[in-house]
């Protein structure tokens, strides 16, 4: 393989995408780690490719858009040069539809429900909203968006290091999503929401009540105002651990 | 445990990914809007269908890129870009700073189109070449020249771009 050939090869070069099997890119390695000349334009191609990914990963999302979708609400188009008659009866059609499809769900606002959506979201590939080590900025981006923000740690998990967080959404209800490192290089999430939202008294007070599972454990409490659910792919007593309040 | 997806829940995981897509696409937040949305809404009605519901944010992506090209066909006559000779490579990349997501963003809707969406999920996601392929439904050696080539014309522009920054403010 030539030096140009190589550079034609690692334009599609990235540590996270391109996987040892891909044999082209392998030896276009091998050939820039003789080459110094190709070594160092492949220095800074990485460089390109890390800031076009941070870059492009960091475009805006319109903070009410997702709430937009959720209504059904359709916003209107300047793509497309279809008739303004046309364009309004298709928006009428979508709000019509979008209307019967989105209604809210049928579903009781128990707690058992709310914990099983909890747990198939930690369970489905998960994002977060917000990536930081700070505690702090967690609450803020929780309170700046609606979401419970004053929840209360317990000692256990106010010693763990934070990792980020997200607003979620249950029965048109914000909660509040804190995730944690655990040691065992497993996340940890909190999910805290408004004890009003889930009239349901089964939620314990005084004590965490541990649930063990296949492949996820639970620990519940509900504090003040708030009711709490932590979920970790780790076993009920050391979940149980993380939950005791009084240290 | 129930396997049908919550309709919030999958607008939860997935609505800035597709929209950060959409826009990579469109540059319009208006048109990123309304081809997110109406992804949704196709899921709505047929994406229940799907049986393998690991595979719904691929599906979303495809049905996204579906929905582009409808509309992209129906205002664009497609210009006939000179595809250029990859033997014309960058010498260097140029440096990005966080300042420039602007001219990045203008530079990825210059390139080929029939390259934008390899280039965008390229970066965008973690996708592996064989999930970018079945997303955009060409074969696994397309999308690979696809990027090479994208990234290669991407380079170009931006170090076009920088130069003439540079010669109007040395």
């Amino acid at each position: 393989m030539t030096q140009h050939e190589a550079k034609q090869v690692l334009l599609r070069y990235r540590e996270e995408v391109s996987d040892s099997s891909d044999l082209e890119i392998k030896l276009a390695l091998e050939v820039a780690a003789r080459n110094p000349e190709l070594n160092e334009w492949l220095t800074t191609h990485r460089n390109f490719q890390i800031a076009a990914v941070d870059q492009l990963r960091s475009i805006p999302v319109p903070p009410d858009f997702k709430a937009v979708i959720l209504a059904g609400k359709p916003t209107h188009s300047v793509l497309g040069r279809t008739s303004f008659l046309a364009m309004a009866a298709l928006l009428v059609g979508l709000a019509v539809s979008a209307a019967l499809w989105f209604r809210p769900p049928s579903e009781t606002k128990t707690f058992a429900n709310f914990q099983n959506r909890m747990m198939n979201f930690v369970l489905r590939t998960y994002q977060m909203d917000i990536l930081s080590t700070d505690q702090a900025k967690v609450r803020e981006y929780l309170a700046a968006h609606g979401a419970p923000s004053d929840y209360a740690l317990t000692p256990a998990l106010s010693r763990l290091p934070v990792k980020g967080g997200g607003r979620l959404s249950w029965q048109n209800h914000p909660v509040g999503m804190i995730c944690f490192d655990l040691p065992q290089k497993e996340t940890l999430y909190l999910f805290v929401v408004d004890r009003a939202v889930i009239p349901d008294s089964q939620v314990p007070d005084k004590r965490s009540l541990v649930t063990p599972g296949a492949r996820l454990s639970t620990a519940t409490w509900s504090d003040g105002q708030r009711i709490y659910m932590l979920a970790a792919p780790i076993d009920a007593e050391a979940l149980a651990k993380l939950a005791e309040r009084n240290g | 445990m129930d396997q049908e997806l919550d309709f919030e829940m999958l607008v939860e995981l997935h609505y800035p990914a597709l929209y950060r897509f959409a826009f990579s696409l469109t540059r319009q937040e208006s048109d990123a809007r309304d081809l997110t949305q109406q992804t949704f809404y196709i899921w709505a009605k047929k994406g229940t269908q799907l049986n393998d519901k690991t595979k719904a944010k691929s599906w979303l992506f495809t049905t996204l890129h579906r929905e582009f090209l409808v509309r992209r066909r129906k205002i664009v006559r497609f210009p006939e870009v000179d595809l250029g000779s990859t033997t014309d490579l960058p010498e260097v990349a140029p440096k990005l700073e966080s300042a420039d997501a602007p001219l990045l963003l203008q530079a990825l809707a210059r390139i080929d189109p029939s390259f934008q969406a390899a280039v965008s999920l390229f970066y965008l996601e973690d996708y592996s070449y064989a999930e970018i392929a079945g997303i955009l439904e060409i074969p696994l050696g397309t999308v690979k020249s696809r990027i090479a080539r994208g990234v290669g014309q991407l380079q170009r522009l931006l170090i076009t771009t920088e130069r003439a920054i540079s010669g109007r403010n040395p």
